[in-house]
Order: C-alpha cells, then sequence, then structure tokens
C-alpha cells in the first residue's frame, strides 16, 4: 500500500515535466527566434512558411558589404545604420555603458553612505530624513516626469548624458535596503575602529562597504538591469542622435523597419542589445537569484 | 517587507534629543552625519521631492509648454479627466409623426413597419434617443445600460483616459493573478535541488534579465501579421486564415498579456522559491505522520506559508503592471498611433506619455499622473487589506 502510493507519487513528480518542460521551450522559442533570425539571409527570411533552420548563416545582418547599394537581397548590416552619428550603432552600444556604469557606480556610493548614516548614526531629524525616503518609493516615477522634462529644459541637459545620469542618483529604494543591512552590524566594531581614530569616511569605506557586500552586489544588479532597459526618461530627455542609448536605438529601428528583409537587421540588433546582461547573468547568475530573492524588486 | 519596515522604523532618535542642550547645539555636534548625508540628499530633493510637488502643481495648471503655467484649480484638469455625465435617454420617436421608432438591424423605422420588419427575419428593439442630444457639451458615450425599467447612458470628457484605464485594469486584473498562479506553479515543480530544475529555473528567468525593448522587438516580429511571423507563417501552412494580431483591436490585449505572463512568471517563481526556502521541512514532516496528503499540505502549510510571499508579489505585481510602457510603446505604438489600434492597447503611461509629449499638454499630463498614483496607492491598500498584514504570520 505504502510502496504503491510512493510510486505513484514519483509518477506525478515526474508527469509534472511534461507541462513544465512545454512550458520552457515557449520560454525559449522567442530567444531562439532572434537567434536564427540574427543570421538568416534575405531569401530565407522571406520565405514563407518561415524556416526553422538557418541553411545558409550569414553575418550580413550585422555588416553587409554590399548593402545598400540597391542590389536585391542585400541591405545594410546593423553596424551600418545609423549613418546621421559617427560611429552608429557602436557607439549606442557605448553609450548605453557609459551611463550604465555610471549610474550604478554613482547611485550606489551616494546610497550606501547616506544608509550608513541612517543605520549607525543618531542625530535630530534621522527618522524624518528616513520617512521621506520611504514615503517617496510609494510615489510611482511617472508622477516626476513632467516637471522632471522641465527642469532638464532649464539646466540645457536635454540630449545629454547628465540627463541620463544625474536624476537617476538618487535610489532611495537603495538606501532603504542597503539600511537595514547595515542597521544589523555591531556598533562595537565601529567604536573600536573610531578609537582607532578612523574618520566616519573612512569606517563607511573600509569596514561597512566590505561588510554589506552581498547587499551591494544585489543592488549592484537591480541598478544595472533597471539602467540598462531604461527607456521611457531616455525617450523623454534624448531626442539627439548621437548620444542614444541601445533602447531607444531599437524601438527606433522597430518603428521604422517594416517586411521580411529587414527583419534579421532587427533581430541582429535585439541579439545584441540583450547579450550584455544575458551574459553576466550566466557567468554571475548565484548572484542574480540571490539579490532577486533578497530585494524582490523588478528593475 | 512591510513588517520590517514597521520594526525598523521606530529605531529612535530619542535619546539624542534627550541628551540636553538646545537643539542647534545638538545639529552642531552632529555635523558630520548631516556632513555626509548632504551629496544624497541634496540630489534627492532636487530630482525626487521638488519634481513631486512640482507636479502637484501642476497638475492643477493650465499649461501648453509655450506659454508659463497658469494656476486654474482642481477643476481644470482632474474635472475634465474625471467628469462623467449620467443622463437617462428617452425613446425615440419619429420627429414628423411622433410615431415610436424601432430599430432594427442597425436601422430606425417607425412602429408601423415593424411586423414586416420582423417577417422579413430582422430582430427589432425599442430605440432610444442619440447619446449626443442628452449628454452635456463635449461629453462622448461610454456605454449605455438599462436600470428600472429605464435607460441611461454614462458620458464622460475625456474618453481616452477612461479607455486607458480600463485597458489598464482589465491588463492588471489578467496579468497578475495569473503571474501568480504560473509563479507559484512553476516554483512548486522546480523546488528540489537537481541540475534539471536548475537549468529549468534558469531558462524561466531569462526574460527578467533580457532588455525589455528586446523582448518586445522580438515579439513584434513573431506577432508580424505577413506570412513571414512565426505564428501566421504556422497557421498559414495549417490552412488557417492569418490573424493580424497587432492590428485587430480584439487581439491587442492578449498579446499583451501574454508577453507579460511570458516575461514575469520566472521573475516570480524566484520570489515563492525563496519563499518556499523559508518554510520549515518539519512542518511537512510532521503533516505527513499526521498522515496529510499532498494537496492538504499545499493548502494547509504551504500556501498559508507563503502568504508574506504572495501579499509581495501580489502588490509589487500590481503596481507594475499599473505602469506598462514599453510594450505598448514598441509592439503596438506604430501600427497607428500610440495604444494600437482604436486605443485597444492604450495604457494609463502611454496615455500620459502622449498627452505630454506628443501633445504638450504638460498640466493635463501631470494631472493624469496623480490619478494613476492614487489608483495605484488605492489598489496597494486594497491587497494589503485581502492579505490582512497584521495578523500574525
Amino acid at each position: 500500500m505504502v510502496g504503491e502510493n510512493a510510486l505513484r507519487a514519483r509518477l506525478n513528480r515526474n508527469l509534472i515535466y511534461i507541462p513544465v518542460v512545454a512550458l520552457a521551450l515557449v520560454m525559449l522559442l522567442p530567444y531562439y527566434w532572434m537567434a536564427i533570425g540574427a543570421f538568416k539571409p534575405i531569401p530565407e527570411l522571406s520565405r514563407t512558411p518561415p524556416s526553422f533552420f538557418v541553411e545558409n548563416p550569414t553575418f550580413n545582418n550585422f555588416y553587409d558589404e554590399l548593402g545598400g547599394k540597391g542590389l536585391p537581397e542585400h541591405v545594410e548590416g546593423i553596424f551600418q545604420r545609423f549613418q546621421d552619428t559617427s560611429g552608429g550603432f557602436a557607439r549606442y552600444y557605448l553609450n548605453s555603458i557609459f551611463v550604465t556604469v555610471s549610474v550604478t557606480i554613482g547611485s550606489l556610493i551616494l546610497a550606501s553612505l547616506a544608509a550608513y548614516i541612517l543605520a549607525k548614526h543618531r542625530f535630530p531629524g534621522r527618522n524624518i530624513f528616513f520617512m521621506l525616503f520611504v514615503a517617496s518609493m510609494m510615489v510611482p516615477w511617472q508622477v516626476t516626469i513632467i516637471p522632471g522634462f522641465l527642469m532638464m529644459k532649464e539646466f540645457n541637459w536635454i540630449n545629454t548624458f547628465t540627463a541620463l545620469i544625474i536624476p537617476a542618483l538618487p535610489k532611495a529604494f537603495v538606501v532603504f535596503f542597503l539600511r537595514q543591512y547595515m542597521i544589523s552590524l555591531p556598533d562595537e566594531l565601529l567604536d573600536a575602529a573610531r578609537i582607532d581614530g578612523a574618520g566616519e569616511f573612512r569606517i563607511w569605506w573600509r569596514i561597512i562597504l566590505p561588510l554589506v557586500r552581498p547587499a551591494l552586489t544585489a543592488m549592484s544588479i537591480f541598478v544595472l538591469l533597471g539602467e540598462w532597459n531604461n527607456f521611457m526618461w531616455s525617450l523623454i530627455v534624448m531626442q539627439s542622435s548621437e548620444n542614444r542609448t541601445l533602447p531607444l536605438a531599437l524601438s527606433l529601428l522597430s518603428s521604422t523597419f517594416n517586411g521580411a528583409n529587414t527583419m534579421g537587421v532587427l533581430m541582429a540588433a535585439a541579439l545584441l542589445v540583450s547579450l550584455p546582461t544575458l551574459v553576466l547573468f550566466l557567468i554571475f547568475q548565484k548572484q542574480f537569484i540571490r539579490g532577486i530573492a533578497l530585494t524582490g524588486i523588478k528593475g | 517587507m512591510t513588517s520590517l519596515t514597521a520594526s525598523q522604523l521606530d529605531v529612535s532618535s530619542a535619546q539624542a534629543t534627550a541628551k540636553g542642550g538646545t537643539l542647534f547645539h545638538q545639529i552642531w555636534k552632529r555635523r558630520t552625519s548631516y556632513f555626509l548625508l548632504t551629496p544624497f540628499l541634496v540630489l534627492f530633493l532636487i530630482f525626487v521631492v521638488f519634481p513631486i510637488g512640482a507636479s502637484a502643481y501642476l497638475s492643477l495648471t493650465e499649461f501648453k509648454g509655450t506659454k508659463p503655467p497658469v494656476y486654474k484649480g482642481f477643476d481644470e484638469n482632474f474635472g475634465a479627466l474625471l467628469a462623467l455625465d449620467l443622463k437617462e435617454l428617452t425613446l425615440a420617436v419619429d420627429k414628423t409623426t411622433g410615431e415610436q421608432l424601432y430599430r432594427c438591424d442597425r436601422k430606425n423605422i417607425p412602429q408601423s413597419q415593424v411586423a414586416a420588419a420582423k417577417e422579413a427575419g430582422q430582430t427589432c428593439e425599442i430605440a432610444y434617443s442619440r447619446p449626443a442630444e442628452v449628454l452635456n457639451k463635449g461629453f462622448r458615450e461610454l456605454g449605455q445600460f438599462n436600470l428600472l425599467g429605464k435607460r441611461f447612458t454614462l458620458g464622460v470628457s475625456d474618453a481616452r483616459f477612461w479607455t486607458a484605464l480600463w485597458n489598464t485594469l482589465r491588463y492588471s486584473l489578467i496579468v497578475v493573478p495569473l503571474g501568480i498562479i504560473f509563479g507559484l506553479g512553476l516554483a512548486l515543480a522546480l523546488q528540489r535541488q537537481s541540475s534539471v530544475n536548475y537549468v529549468l529555473r534558469t531558462i524561466f528567468f531569462l526574460p527578467s534579465v533580457t532588455s525589455t525593448i528586446a523582448i518586445a522587438t522580438i515579439w513584434r516580429y513573431i506577432f508580424s501579421s505577413e506570412n513571414y511571423g512565426l505564428i501566421n507563417g504556422v497557421l498559414t501552412q495549417l490552412g488557417i486564415a492569418p490573424i493580424t494580431f497587432l492590428a485587430n483591436p480584439d487581439w491587442t490585449m492578449p498579446v499583451l498579456v501574454l508577453m507579460a505572463l511570458w516575461g514575469g512568471m520566472g521573475y516570480n517563481m524566484i520570489l515563492f522559491l525563496a519563499g518556499l526556502q523559508s518554510i520549515s521541512a518539519e512542518l511537512y514532516e510532521a503533516a505527513a505522520i499526521d498522515g496529510a496528503s499532498q494537496r492538504q499540505r499545499l493548502w494547509q502549510i504551504t500556501i498559508p506559508m507563503l502568504r508574506p510571499t504572495l501579499l509581495y508579489v501580489l502588490v509589487t505585481g500590481t503596481i507594475s503592471a499599473m505602469q506598462i510602457f514599453d510594450a505598448v510603446y514598441v509592439v503596438l505604438g506604430s501600427v497607428e498611433r500610440i495604444g494600437g489600434v482604436l486605443d485597444s492597447g492604450l495604457t494609463v503611461v502611454p496615455y500620459l506619455y502622449d498627452t505630454g509629449f506628443a501633445n504638450f499638454k504638460l498640466g493635463y499630463a501631470a494631472a493624469i499622473a496623480w490619478v494613476l498614483f492614487m489608483i495605484i496607492f488605492g489598489l496597494t491598500v486594497l491587497n494589503l487589506r485581502l492579505g490582512r498584514v497584521n495578523e500574525p504570520v
């Protein structure tokens, strides 16, 4: 009786894999479709019904020497697009990396310093500041979008990286999260350092930050993903061509392209845009998963 | 998360003030603290607090971007956004004969001809006057309904806003529960530590680390109306007529929902997996000794113990679903205008964007943002109530 039950339970457990694996294949389908689309030559792109395998893989969707000359079966590859900008798509890549890295480092430094003060210093008004930070997290950021845009115009920051970086630096959630983490650190440690003559700045940098590294990692991932994907704000403050970030460039292509011929270029672009975070994820998988589970906030 | 905040909030600064000396003296003594807090605080005040306040002010003004904002008060934008007009519809009569009209197959005919029309197989019902005749000027009909034997029409002054709001709520109401069900299901299915499960979890999590615009671009290609699109290519192969997914009002919402589920369930799964790990194995062992079935264990132990996670996913999931923008902009945006054909995929944030940055009604757009905030706030309170956070877990 017991044996039968156990057998049935095991069977049930394995049966569940049928829908789960089917679902996993659905998950992978768009990635597969993107990957093969990026390497399909034009005849295969416009084939109906569409083919699920690439017969003659090509890099033409990235760079086609014969593209843009009016030849059939040849269009300009992704790196030949955006002729209005020197460097084209490659430049947007650098733009995105620059903005993402700047915001990630900058916001973490600022937030961790503020978090340390709020967690370990006692001073009048501390709770008021903390409550202010927490309260601001309740307000959807779209509320600030109209004044934010007007401020950027007033500061003459429109079309500059400054508009993408500076307003993105104060992140209340990061302060909140790091503070919760720091509050559990023993005060004795800090007192000992003070007796040894360490200044507050030094304590923060040399003692606190190394101790909260898991939290810092989690927050860097959170900020990094959010900034790499940042779209709506960039759309509003970045109207010039040369300082575009990748999501902007991609959405522009997506809205102007039509027809099977250009889908390969679009997929090549999508592949290039999604690759950095995917590679980072596959390398630092444990940290990503732990970070998300820890923060539970989507970028 | 919420319980955490509540308990941490009351870390008192009372000691600091109790130690004597004037407030100024105490502040001076703690100048290092303020000094080190300043960099973050200044940026926070400039780029978060000030814009929130400014936005509140702008929402009460008429502001088209060219001339400075003019203060008009609550009615200017919020009034126009939210105004409803409920009117009773009168029966329609023929203007010359005074005869009651009937509506048969989209045409109004007098009563005397109804019998003939019915014989011709048409369905007839009593006709009412046109809503435009009774509604206030500038109002458009949102819908009609019968109540207590009378016919009413509901008009609104900003029909696009109500469409956007309705779409957003509809979308959230489907995406959030389905996302929870799928996420929880996956977490339960893949909670055992094994290499197969590890690979599967990774696969489900991939969309969470993929550029949203890239994903939207791929979906646009997959749902493309032409035969080269993946789905329509396959449908054509099967002898089914291609479906214009992105140009058909009936399909825009399902497409958005599908994309959101595909993109979000792995993320929920990770949260639920973390929640499942925190449930003590002893509970299950005790239940097994008591002879509890698998189903009982799920409903009596797992689900109740997961309540904080469930609540958290519900609250944050609703908040982010209400703010959907990228997918609408990229997947539907270029078909006609933002929000897809006939605004069938228009949601609140894209409408805000359209109002503020395509039509330059900046004050009006600020008001939309505040309405969004209020709705999100209300839904969050409602969700927390439903989850009864005050009950000990």
